[in-house]
């Protein structure tokens, strides 16, 4: 077994025991990859902070009903793409993207390089949120989250090929979408 | 287009295609301009969102979680007096999900229940009577008065004492599992004005609301490093209080390095992570710190996710690889198994010197490459490093043939020519280079000068053509265009495999 999937099942088992710190664990753990998708499908900091708490709240509700013959990773980001979905469902167009508080490279670079690369995670994010929800779950999955193809299929229980022609079209999808990769 | 070639190339960009399907893919991509576009397209995408920043998720959503979380609480005490709010605990809020779109974190003083600072307070005076911190001959009572003591001089000099009657955030609901603990405010010696102060303070709500910071107190490092201005500086962040469960990094504190180190934002916001506190443990490590280079690149995912590796670690030592995580591109970088690994290379370390070769880190291939010995050595060598400014040679570097090329001195020198490096971009070349009468020729600088024709470099497919590189003869007379030219036909490379082909080309 995976060494992170031992260490989830450890977590998993002490808090179905009541053990508070161990379902800490799992969130100190998780809080930051699931934040991420969430903020990747939803483009907006404070849905994927309400995705997040919903996520692990919905863990620890349902917790028992955890089958461990598969693994927490898939079981979690499974429960958070259902919550960003439903989301993006209930949503208004006009709320999507959030351009200011989460594209920011970090301080202690150059102005210049931050300036670029900025425009550019700008860029991506915009055409991100521009195409198709499938598209962008499963590009999420892959770039952001760096899910295997199996991880996927589990994760959005879709047979492997099934994966993979959507993320291919997806990723053709996404360049035909910016700029930068447009030929000429 | 071909449809086997697309497939390959989205299982090459995701790392899934066998060194088989990648060298069928670049046949294809050789044969098939269009799917080579189509390639170089999509790789620039996967570099594209790969480099997209990581977010940090909000500070409050462990505790707004925690909070709401349903699962069993651990016994709450109350004592029985002394309480400003008494028969209270802070309320944890409803148990359950919040409604859809809720944006309001909750309260992360609702965990705080006051009874558990009294418990606190009987624990440690029970833990002190059995150590040496204060002395064992001392009765309980006293003991108990000097640690509150301390945690009132740690109230006073380090906190903002509200004001009397100031509301402490929170909304109270009363206790309904309360069990009552007789230990009294007086029992361990503070008077009514100094419990009501304390309660109020900022530490306080932390001792109650933090186990990590509880358990903490129970270090004699820990005890030690609360004497350090900085680190009761630091102590309001809570990321370093969460960072307290860790053995490794109580056990850290020790080190004036770290406690000074906790006086920036950054690293106390590195705390947050498992791999940094472990990696507290190396002595190295502790010492680096005293870098503000390092404390600031702390703020990398990728870089304290680099930390596990003991390669990194030692590798911290040096201060041009400390230096040189100041830039995104080798912290980037850090994330790659096989640079951390080379970062053993004295050569490589070095090297870090270099805005060319840290401008390469960035490049994917160039970061692969690293794993080759003959790359690391050949690092030492200005040329090469140079060289790693042009993108061509960059990406030449994904070739076995190249890097193991790298080994000969003659090949290193020839990087100083950009018809060479520009030339580098040809598979044949790359190829070509695998042959030691090749690269003994790039002596040559009418060969390196040569590499810009293309009928030469496709030449190069062709091992008589490699082989008769040995002649001087025949190098001199690719200085020649008619030469060069001449070197597009099967049958003039064929010649080549003899002596008197070779003579007759001049």
């Amino acid at each position: 077994m995976h060494k992170d999937q031992e260490i989830d099942l450890a977590l998993v088992e002490r808090c179905r025991a009541g053990d508070a710190k161990a379902f800490e664990g799992l969130v100190v753990r998780y809080q930051r990859p699931i934040y991420n998708a969430a903020y990747r499908v939803s483009g907006n900091a404070d849905d994927a902070s309400d995705i997040a708490q919903i996520v692990f709240l919905k863990v620890s509700e349902h917790l028992h009903e955890y089958d461990q013959r598969y693994k927490f990773f898939s079981w979690i980001y499974r429960i958070a793409v259902n919550e960003s979905i439903s989301l993006l469902q209930r949503r208004r167009p006009e709320e999507a993207l959030d351009e200011d508080s989460a594209l920011e490279a970090p301080e202690d670079t150059g102005p210049e390089w931050r300036y670029r690369q900025r425009q550019t995670a700008l860029q991506v994010q915009r055409a991100l949120m521009g195409m198709k929800t499938d598209d962008r779950v499963v590009l999420t999955l892959r770039h952001f989250s760096e899910c295997s193809y199996q991880e996927i299929a589990q994760i959005l229980a879709l047979e492997e090929k099934t994966v993979k022609s959507r993320l291919f079209e997806a990723r053709q999808r996404l360049a035909a979408l910016l700029p930068a990769l447009r030929p000429g | 287009m071909d449809p086997t070639g697309l497939q390959l190339i989205h299982a090459v960009l995701d790392g899934e295609a066998s060194t088989g399907q990648a060298l069928k893919l670049r046949r294809l991509c050789a044969a098939d301009p269009e799917l080579q576009g189509l390639f170089e397209q999509l790789q620039t995408l996967t570099d594209m969102l790969a480099q997209m920043p990581v977010q940090e998720p909000p500070a409050t959503l462990l505790a707004s979680v925690l909070v709401r979380a349903q699962l069993p609480k651990p016994e709450i005490i109350r004592p029985a007096d002394q309480l400003s709010a008494p028969q209270s605990v802070i309320a944890a809020g409803k148990p359950g999900l919040p409604t859809a779109g809720t944006r309001r974190p909750a309260d992360p003083t609702a965990a705080t229940h006051i009874g558990y600072f009294w418990n606190l307070l009987k624990e440690w005076t029970m833990a002190e009577q059995s150590s040496s911190f204060i002395g064992s001959t001392r009765g309980k009572v006293v003991i108990g008065s000097g640690i509150a003591a301390a945690l009132v001089f740690t109230v006073a000099t380090t906190f903002n004492v509200p004001k009397e009657g100031e509301k402490v955030a929170g909304s109270i609901v009363p206790a309904q599992r309360a069990q009552v603990s007789q230990i009294s405010a007086s029992a361990v010696g503070l008077g009514d004005q100094q419990v009501s102060q304390l309660k109020q303070t900022d530490l306080y709500r932390n001792i109650v609301s933090s186990d990590a910071f509880r358990e903490a107190l129970k270090s004699d490092a820990f005890r030690e490093a609360l004497k350090s201005d900085a680190f009761r500086e630091a102590l309001k962040s809570d990321a370093l209080r969460e960072a307290l469960k860790s053995d490794a990094l109580r056990e850290a504190l020790k080190s004036d390095a770290l406690r000074e180190a906790l006086k920036s934002d950054g690293f106390r916001e590195a705390l947050k992570s498992d791999a940094l506190r472990e990696a507290l443990k190396s002595d190295a490590l502790r010492e680096a710190l005293k870098s503000d280079a390092l404390r600031e690149a702390l703020k990398s995912d990728a870089l304290r996710e680099a930390l596990k590796s003991d390669a990194f670690r030692a590798a911290l030592k040096s201060d041009a690889f400390r230096e040189a995580l100041k830039t995104d591109a080798l912290r980037e970088a850090m994330k790659v198994d096989a640079l951390r690994e080379a970062l053993k290379s004295d050569a490589l370390r070095e090297a870090l010197k270099s805005d060319a070769f840290r401008e390469a880190m960035k490049n994917d291939a160039f970061r692969q490459a690293l794993k080759s010995d003959a790359l690391r050595e050949a690092l030492k060598n200005d040329a090469l490093r140079e060289a790693l400014k042009n993108d061509a040679f960059r990406e030449a570097l994904k070739s076995d043939a190249l890097r193991e090329a790298l080994k000969s001195d003659a090949f290193r020198e020839a990087m100083k020519n950009d018809a060479f490096r520009e030339a580098l971009k040809s598979d044949a070349l790359r190829e070509a280079l695998n042959s030691d009468a090749l690269r003994e020729a790039l002596k040559s600088d009418a060969l390196r000068e040569a590499m810009k024709v293309d009928a030469l470099r496709e030449a190069l497919k062709s091992d008589a053509f490699r082989e008769a590189f040995k002649s001087d003869a025949f190098r001199e007379a690719l200085k020649s265009d008619a030469g060069r030219e001449a070197l597009k036909n099967d049958a003039s490379r064929e010649a080549l495999k003899s002596d008197a082909g070779r003579s007759a080309k001049q």
